[in-house]
């Protein structure tokens, strides 16, 4: 008997907009010991249905049948879903660090959600959650148990997530994004750790994620959600090796692994707004291979005999339905040895020195020597995890940032103890994009004075003169230039990156480091924006810094990459090489937890080890 | 155009938002009311026939010296020298409002210009300026304001300079804390790389982020105003009589313990004040919840309504 059923699940969201249909007629169903995988874009409505499952959804219109155990969650009352949370329904959430409390122990935290549910002793209590805790993973747990949550680094914490979730061995757990918020080496680890602890406990795991060749290695069954839509459902290796729904393959085709080179064949346009009723299919606006009557009737749905399901009017399979185009490899360009780098790093050390009253005492080093050269024209990717110095290495580069030591030349001119105007006069050959798609764009501000502050701010251009050249520059980075007075809350993530993209290429660069640009984005919309990134370097001859903690999307933009670890360069190769040869032992565990292949690999090594 | 119909959607959002909010319309309401009351002062005047400072000892008073009550003739009573209480309340009303938004709009830009460049800059200028903040915090401010009317004599401009004096911290110390957020957003960073200069970055990228508090801890700052000027005014340290002003006409009913007798020249006032006050006070407080859409009371209340609608 299957541990969760969901049958023909809706959920409405009222909000002052209206109602957001989360979830449109949603049915699946997660046997005992089962890792299920739920996957999609943001607002796909993924996060959603695992709150409604929780029961934490108060204010939401729900209709349709959750049975868990033979139970009907929803007519349970507020009262029986808080015993059966925590105790029989287990939840783990993106964020390792905001889900423990600082306060308290984990040791006390754990034994905590012990005591919410059994009448034991707090003494036998804390000798379980130290059992849990060595089981998780995490070495002399009788001593760990009686630390606070801010003496474990990141994966650490979601290991103590995972043992406070596991703790009373529920029989189902929701894992909401798991490891979206940790380092890729450290990410392997936790999925080898769930599906370790599934087999021994019998746990039944759905895993919410948006990256669904994470699930191709793991999952036994994998659900695609779009806009609320189940649109396949199917047996995890069936799904995401032969697609059925022209969605999956998209998106499975837009994510920049492996081989890749050119362009990612990308899905164009935006997911639709939840707040609209849906006629026909909801993928159709995007859909390769739209019919007529995708717009007008709902799609049946498809069964096919390696068990998936799609909801799509295509009889076959998508994937066989579109075979896939071979990119077209374009030529990388070849930089002209004659011509002098754009930009060349010295030996580039920043340290934070911790002032005392006797002058500054050596403090923590951040950058520990950094040095390398950028031919024109061409892309180099830097990589590394968080913290490793990558981003404080671009303000450096960018002048935003005084090193301590060392020297960055661009075009021939150094950035260090440039006056005011020169500095405001090598803006226009160094500019930067940012992470955040969100934060990087002045909230309060218009589209059209965003892209035209550069122009302001250096005294270009102005007036009709200004506004013209911001339409140009709209048109160029695929922004519709009738958008000109509206602020950025009103654009999708993708496209306010873009008005990043033209506000960074306003004043006519010739070199622009992206610092993360992707890396909030999902999957078919990165496609766009990587896209977008190579078509503007062919077309206006740039130079770029790339830089990014995923190893597959800095591989699909750059020639060169060089490779960080806590402030130094462990390893600069070209692209291929490094790829084919890597040389560093941290390159090859990088590469090892980037690559999907490997992670199905993992758990059978651990088991052989075991 | 295009501008145009963008601008007024947002404010049509936020409108929409705030006339949802019944006690925050009711406010509203009152205070429109009253600004038509106190603009309106001459005119009652006329209406009545009475001015603002004249006495009618033959009406308003009885043949023993006390006041008459509400009447057609007055309708909020006389005072003790046979003065009208509803016209004296409409002028009072004029300084109230006058004052109390005049103070609070200096004691925001102030705020304001020291919150900014003090959370902006950081370093020792944050210090200097926090420092400052606390130094005027600690002054008393009842004591500052006697020896000052005793140096400088009891006006008008006193009465707002000591108002603003004190109440332009609050507003600092709130605009500092966004500020210091702020300044750390990646858009102000973008603006840096740019080659924009701090006033720049200050006036256009940090400024306009500051809007939603400025208007509602303005607001906020407008009963508190109108509060201290009747407080001055009662101590007789504010408006000089017989210009009328709340406080003034408060501290005539207590002279005297005339309001033992006299119950509307307390009344009426007090009334006057009160419901002035707790407007504003609503209104800030209804304007905080249309303006930011992330305040967790208004979803939550309308939640439980639609789940009781749902309900039944």
């Amino acid at each position: 008997m299957p541990i969760l059923t969901v049958r023909n699940l809706s959920i409405d969201i009222p909000t002052g907009d209206g109602n957001v249909h989360a979830a449109r007629d949603v049915s699946f169903s997660v046997e005992a010991e089962e890792l299920f995988g739920i996957a999609g874009e943001s607002g796909s409505g993924k996060s959603v249905l695992s709150q409604a499952i929780m029961g934490l959804l108060p204010g939401a219109d729900i209709n349709g049948e959750i049975l868990f155990e033979g139970k009907n969650l929803l007519d349970l009352s507020p009262r029986q879903m808080q015993r059966l949370r925590g105790d029989r329904i287990a939840m783990i959430s993106q964020d390792p660090l905001s889900s423990l409390h600082p306060f308290y122990t984990i040791g006390h935290q754990i034994s905590e959600a012990i005591r919410a549910h059994r009448k034991v002793s707090q003494r036998a209590a804390l000798d379980e959650a130290i059992e849990i805790l060595g089981r998780v993973g995490i070495h002399t747990p009788e001593q760990r148990v009686h630390d606070y949550p801010h003496q474990f680094s990141g994966g650490m914490r979601q290991r103590v997530m995972i043992a406070m979730a596991i703790v009373l061995r529920p029989a189902l757990l929701i894992a909401d994004e798991p490891t979206t918020a940790l380092d890729v080496t450290v990410q392997a680890q936790i999925l080898a750790l769930l599906n370790q602890m599934r087999r021994e406990l019998g746990t039944a795991i759905v895993m919410v994620t948006h990256d669904l060749e994470l699930l191709s290695s793991i999952a036994d069954h994998a659900m695609v959600m779009y806009a609320g839509n189940r649109m396949e459902l199917g047996p995890g290796e069936a799904v995401l090796k032969a697609p059925a729904h022209p969605y999956t393959l998209g998106l499975l085709r837009s994510s920049p692994s492996n081989e890749t080179r050119g362009p990612l064949p990308s899905i164009p346009g935006q997911p639709p707004s939840l707040l609209n009723d849906q006629v026909g299919c909801a993928f159709a606006a995007r859909c390769p291979s739209v019919m007529d009557i995708c717009k007008q009737e709902r799609p049946p749905l498809r069964r096919f005999d390696d068990g998936t399901e799609s909801l799509c009017w295509l009889e076959t399979k998508a994937v066989s339905a579109a075979p896939i185009v071979p990119a077209q490899p374009v030529e990388a360009a070849r930089p002209d040895p004659a011509d002098a780098p754009i930009v060349s790093v010295r030996d580039v050390r920043l340290s934070y020195g911790t002032r005392t009253l006797f002058g500054s005492a050596p403090g923590i080093e951040v950058l520990k020597g950094i040095s390398f050269d950028l031919p024109r024209g061409t892309t180099l990717g830097i990589v590394g995890e968080s913290g490793c110095g990558k981003s404080t290495l671009a303000r450096i580069i960018a002048g935003l940032l005084p090193p301590t030591s060392g020297d960055v030349v661009i075009e021939g001119e150094s950035i260090t103890g440039l006056d005011r105007q020169h500095w405001i006069d090598m803006r226009k050959r160094v500019q930067m994009v940012f992470q955040d798609p969100f934060g990087s764009l002045n909230p309060r501000r218009r589209v059209g004075s965003i892209i035209g502050d550069p122009f302001r701010i250096q005294n270009v251009a102005s007036g009709a003169d200004r506004k013209k050249r911001v339409r140009d520059l709209m048109d160029i980075v695929g922004l519709n230039p009738e958008h000109y007075n509206r602020f950025p809350s009103e654009f999708s993530g993708g496209q306010r990156q873009r008005i990043g993209i033209a506000r960074a290429l306003a004043l006519n660069p010739s070199l622009i480091i992206f610092d993360e640009p992707v890396s909030a984005l999902d999957v078919s919309i990165q496609a766009q924006i990587l896209n977008l990134i190579s078509r503007l370097q062919g077309e206006l001859g740039l130079s770029y810094l790339f830089i990014s903690h995923d190893l597959a999307v800095v591989r699909h933009v750059s020639s060169e990459i060089v490779v960080m670890k806590s402030g130094q360069i462990v390893e600069h190769a070209d692209t291929e090489t490094l790829y084919r040869a890597p040389q560093h032992p941290y390159t090859r565990e990088l590469l090892a937890a980037a690559d999907p292949d490997f992670r199905s690999a993992k758990p059978v090594a651990l088991e052989a080890g075991a | 155009m295009s501008q145009q119909v963008k601008q007024r959607s947002s404010f049509d959002i936020t409108m929409r938002r705030l006339l949802a909010d019944r006690a925050g319309l009711i406010s509203l309401t009152f205070i429109i009311l009253l600004i038509a009351f106190a603009l309106g002062a001459d005119a009652i005047a006329a209406w009545t026939g009475h001015s603002a400072v004249e006495q009618f000892r033959d009406t308003a008073l009885t043949p023993t010296g006390l006041p008459v009550g509400p009447s057609s003739d007055f309708l909020f009573g006389a005072d003790q020298l046979g003065r009208d209480v509803f016209v004296r309340l409409a002028y009072g009303a004029r300084i109230s409002l006058a004052i109390g938004v005049v103070a609070s709009l200096l004691a925001a830009f102030i705020g304001v210009t020291v919150g900014l460049v003090s959370g902006y800059f950081g370093g020792w200028v944050d210090v200097v300026l926090g420092r400052l903040m606390d130094l005027v915090m600690s002054i008393p401010v009842l004591l500052c304001m006697l020896s000052l009317v005793a140096v400088f004599g009891p006006s008008v401009p006193l009465s707002v300079a000591v108002i603003v004096f004190f109440s332009w911290t609050t507003m600092g110390r709130v605009i500092r804390g966004q500020v210091l957020s702020l300044r750390e957003r990646e858009f102000v960073m973008a603006a840096r790389s740019l080659g924009a200069g701090h006033l720049s970055i200050m006036v256009t990228d940090i400024l306009p982020n500051l809007t939603v508090p400025i208007i509602i801890y303005t607001t906020m700052m407008v009963p508190t105003s109108i509060i201290f000027e009747a407080t001055l005014s009662f101590l007789g340290l504010g408006i000089v009589p017989p210009a009328p002003s709340w406080g003034g006409m408060l501290a005539d009913a207590a002279n005297n313990s005339i309001y033992m007798f006299a119950w509307w020249l307390v009344l009426f006032p007090g009334l006057a004040l009160l419901l002035t006050t707790l407007s504003f006070n609503i209104l800030g407080d209804a304007l905080r919840d249309a303006l930011d859409p992330n305040s967790s009371k208004r979803p939550l209340r309308k939640r439980a309504k639609q789940k009781a609608s749902a309900a039944s």
